[in-house]
């Protein structure tokens, strides 16, 4: 693990409600490796967004609170990081963000290009001159990732609003502002959830292939397991708060062993075969299931299910679960 | 099944006027393009395309939501395009439409039982007795208790809400239901409940279905028959299988090459279409999809292709059934 | 509802001014009984005039001599019937245009909204002094001036909120079952914007009242000796600054009952407004 670009430790993390406090996520540990790019995979309320909204320390601030974990970047402690270095030097700097909706990660009233030149006013990787030397170097820099992102004419996208433009141009903007700062880590949050399937195909070919070239590691949640086996190097499912499996991304596909990615993989739609879902529902996070989340919808259940939530173990060198019952043979690890 | 189709559209017609400021007409956004098809009595027939392709504006002109600009929609005999839903309700009583979340179909300051005997007093003249009867029925076909009755939509989950709009529309024991997006949003365990819910109905009922997504996967599954749309036309129409197994439309072989094989080669590695779609307001001359085509010749910029047959299917394509490039086996 | 209303409890504002409209709504029903003067609404006494609050009179005397406290309890009936009626009139006639104009595109709605229009920008005194001028000055031509140029704002009101409802899933789901437009506008639109209407309405009584006032004050009310609290203002000018009190109380009673139903509009509206609106979401 000593290329560790960042590593988050039992993450534990709360939101307040009327009806109540809502565990939202229970003791997350997830490490990436530089360059990588990471899967977050999980159906609604596993708290994949929630884990990329706490490593970029964006998180509601009256509603959520961070009750236990550290992610270490860089040597640092993120949650222990004041805010004002945290949103100097981390964010939109060292690590980026890709929002799931791009229609309203604009200001329509500014042309694009005004947003742009504002982000690189303070997020240059040239931030110590100042200058017109400064000045032409971001504005070329700028145009580079413009046509990398396969936008055609830069000067005349820059001079558009953002409603004048498609969903799909936002999204490679959006990419293009991501990777404009030279990040090591860029938070990709369900990008092409919104689009079209043949635009997605582009968005995740060029995303696949920035983040290549460009050294990055990216982390790509998404509830879409198509979309995760096309780019993810390695994939991390979630459910309920709590992470359950670990590997990469054939051993993944080919060899799940824990009862959820099993049923998980088994629902997604597949001619000539019987439609399979996973029976009962997905808990509410405010009087979770004890132990292990999943226990009152899977078959293998037993007591230690109930009482304890079960720790990692492997299932060969890459591949980690957490499961009293995995599906296949394990080593215990600590 | 019985030879009439059940539903027959003919050169369906929906333009949009497209206005500047001072409100005149400056252009036509046509969103629905001489659209013309049979569905069958009791099959499930999918109409797939992307964002502007048109088939959410299909359904609601066939329900009367949008009235149509001109062409001929005919349901059980009777003909219902440019009649408003009111004015065709005798008509429509058997033709219902879903929404992508039939939970929001719901007035939050009804109850339950409100929301599913409306059906039933606009269109019928069953007492009071008969009413409730019917929708306890119902209430227990989707698998819900009957003492959601008299309960308000924000007291109960949204996947119990999809099933009490689902509810509402069968009440009035419908022919065809025609879906928008049913499963979109969905996670993945629960759109198999969803879908298998539908399926059932379907069975129980003797329903027909004109099932609308973008979700290839969930189409190729349950539908039959399927048609694919691109900026306003069916470019593609026949047997599922047939047309997964080998598209014939250029943009079909696009569409389908585009869906992420869990398993088999990446898409991202040989995924060929290029740009984006043109603006439905400025459509190019001739074949619509010309502009992106890899197989785009002189005759495409000329004229327009119709739905002609081609083996089992049929095609709008002056050069269908090439096998292009990125198509994947 | 039961939600609502125990909210609303823990607003103490609100309460101060749900109590001060039950004060008024009290005082105006048991007026006869809570007088010390009872008679003092027509006879006058004329060796009293203009004494200062005092053990006979607690709140003084006006310049008939008669007791300006019966006087004043008098006068709340004058002023909630004038608030009630016009109000209802004029949410009766604006509600169903904001309704039907919202609901419709096209000519029938630019008709009404620009007959809002018109309306709204007729100034309120002109209208009354205009009415008076004609008609008499009386309680029931007050009222109508009120009701005629207060409907717009309802009208109004209506006509946006029913334009973003109508945009919504579950009326556009019964318009697709098939249901009238009357149907839709007053069983499925109007009890979605309820929650509107009422905070309007609450908050509107207040503007009407020292509206009321305002024309009682300029002799357009009801004529002489009805003892409204806008004319008995008016009666006190001459006399200030010395019989302070003759003009003092009823400015008061106007503060208070005002001020109570602006204090139950805000409340309400704070209440009804965030809270409805999240029960929907999901």
């Amino acid at each position: 693990m000593t290329d560790e670009l960042i590593a988050v430790r039992g993450l534990r993390v709360s939101f307040g409600s009327d009806a109540g406090i809502a565990r939202v996520l229970d003791g997350v540990d997830l490490s990436i490796r530089a360059g990588e790019i990471r899967g977050l995979v999980g159906e609604s309320g596993c708290g994949k967004t929630t884990l990329a909204r706490a490593i970029l320390g964006i998180l509601p601030r009256g509603a959520a609170r961070i009750d236990a974990g550290t992610i270490r970047f860089q040597g640092a402690d993120l949650l222990a990081m004041p805010e004002a270095q945290l949103a100097d030097q981390v964010r939109g700097r060292s690590i980026t963000y890709i929002p799931q909706d791009p229609s309203t990660a604009f200001n329509p009233v500014f042309t694009i290009g005004t947003q742009i030149f504002d982000l690189m006013r303070f997020k240059s990787p040239l931030a110590g001159e100042r200058g017109r030397a400064r000045q032409e170097a971001d504005r070329a820099r700028i145009e580079k990732f413009l046509r990398l992102v396969q936008l055609p004419n830069p000067d005349a996208v820059l001079r558009k609003y953002p409603h004048e433009v498609s969903g799909g141009q936002r999204q490679r903007l959006m990419i293009a502002m991501a990777l404009l700062t030279e990040p090591r880590l860029v938070i990709a949050d369900e990008p092409t959830t919104a689009l079209d399937v043949t635009v997605q195909a582009q968005i995740l070919k060029l995303l696949k292939g920035l983040a290549r070239d460009q050294g990055v590691a990216v982390l790509f949640t998404t509830h879409d397991l198509g979309a995760a086996y096309e780019i993810c190097d390695r994939i991390t499912v979630m459910y309920a708060g709590q992470e359950v499996e670990e590997a990469p991304v054939d051993g993944f596909f080919d060899r799940p062993s824990h009862p959820y990615t099993r049923k998980l993989l088994d629902s997604l739609p597949s001619a000539g075969t019987a439609i399979l879902g996973i029976p009962g529902e997905i808990p509410r996070l405010i009087d979770p299931p004890s132990g292990c989340r999943f226990h009152p919808r899977c078959e293998r259940t037993t007591e230690a299910c109930r009482g304890e939530r079960p720790h990692a173990a492997l299932v060969d060198a890459t591949h980690i679960v957490r499961c009293h019952h995995p599906l296949h043979e394990v080593e215990r690890a600590g | 099944m019985s030879a009439d189709p059940i539903l027959r559209v003919q050169a369906l017609r929906k333009y949009f006027p497209v206005r500047n400021v001072w409100k005149r007409r400056i252009g036509w956004l046509k969103a629905l393009d001489d659209v013309s098809f049979d569905v069958r009595r009791g099959e499930i027939l999918g109409i797939v395309g992307e964002s502007g392709c048109g088939k959410s504006t299909l359904g609601k002109t066939l329900m009367g939501i949008h009235l149509a600009t001109s062409g001929s929609v005919v349901f059980e005999g009777h003909e219902i395009a440019g009649l408003t839903p009111q004015q065709s309700r005798k008509h429509r009583e058997h033709l219902q439409y879903c929404y992508q979340d039939p939970g929001a179909s719901l007035d939050p300051r009804w109850t339950i039982r409100g929301a599913l005997h409306e059906p039933l007093i606009v269109h019928t003249q069953l007492g009071e007795a008969e009413r409730e009867a019917r929708v306890r029925e119902i209430l227990a076909a989707v698998g819900l208790p009957a003492t959601h009755l008299d309960l308000y939509p924000h007291e109960i989950s949204g996947g119990q809400q999809r099933r009490v709009g689902l509810a509402r529309i069968l009440t009035l024991k419908p022919s065809v239901v025609i879906f928008d997006e049913p499963t979109s949003g969905l996670d993945v365990s629960v759109q198999a409940t969803i879908l298998n819910l539908l399926l059932s109905l379907r069975q129980e009922f003797g329903l027909t279905y004109l099932f609308i997504s973008h979700d290839l996967a969930v189409v190729r599954l349950i539908c039959q028959r399927v048609a694919v749309m691109y900026l306003g036309r069916i470019v593609e129409i026949g047997e599922t299988e047939a047309i997964f197994n080998a598209p014939s439309h250029p943009y079909t072989q696009s569409l389908l090459a585009a869906i992420p094989r869990i398993g088999g080669a990446r898409v991202t590695d040989t995924f060929a279409l290029e740009g984006e779609p043109p603006s439905p307001t400025n459509l190019p001359s001739g074949c619509r999809f010309r502009t992106r085509c890899a197989r785009a010749a002189a005759l495409c910029a000329e004229a327009e292709p119709g739905l002609e047959p081609f083996g089992d299917v049929r095609v709008a394509c002056h050069f269908p059934g090439v096998v292009a490039q990125s198509l994947r086996a | 509802m039961r939600r609502v209303m125990r909210k609303l409890a823990q607003d103490r504002a609100a309460m101060l001014g749900f109590a001060l409209i039950v004060l008024l709504v009290l005082v105006a029903i048991l007026a006869p009984f809570l007088s010390t003067h009872p008679g003092d609404v027509s006879d006058f006494h004329t060796h009293r005039r203009l004494t200062p609050p005092g053990e006979a009179n607690w709140l003084g005397t006006d310049r008939m001599g008669a007791d300006i406290y019966s006087r004043l309890l008098f006068g709340a009936r004058i002023t909630i019937t004038i608030a009630v009626v016009a109000i209802t009139v004029a949410v009766l006639i604006g509600v169903p245009i904001g309704l039907v104009a919202g609901y419709y595109d096209g000519i029938v709605s630019d008709l009404l909204m620009r007959l809002s229009d018109i309306f709204l920008a007729v100034p309120q005194i002109v209208l009354a002094i205009a009415i008076a001028q004609t008609l008499g000055p009386s309680i029931e031509n007050v009222i109508l001036a009120l009701s005629a140029t207060y409907w717009p704002f309802w009208a109004r009101l209506v006509f946006a909120e029913t334009r973003s409802c109508r945009n919504e899933p579950f009326v556009e789901a019964a318009i697709a079952l098939g249901c009238s437009a009357r149907r839709v506008m007053v069983l499925h639109i109007l009890p979605n914007i309820s929650s509107s209407i009422i905070v309007r309405t609450t908050i509107g009584m207040g503007g009407t009242i020292l509206t009321a006032a305002t024309l009682g004050f300029l002799g357009l009310g009801p004529p002489p000796p009805a003892p409204e609290w806008g004319r008995t203002i008016a009666e006190a000018r001459e006399f200030l600054p010395m019989a302070w009190w003759y003009a003092a109380f009823p400015g008061l009673a106007i503060f208070m009952v005002v001020m109570g139903f602006n204090l139950l509009g805000d409340g309400l509206r704070d209440v009804l407004d965030p809270r409805l609106r999240r029960a929907h979401d999901r």
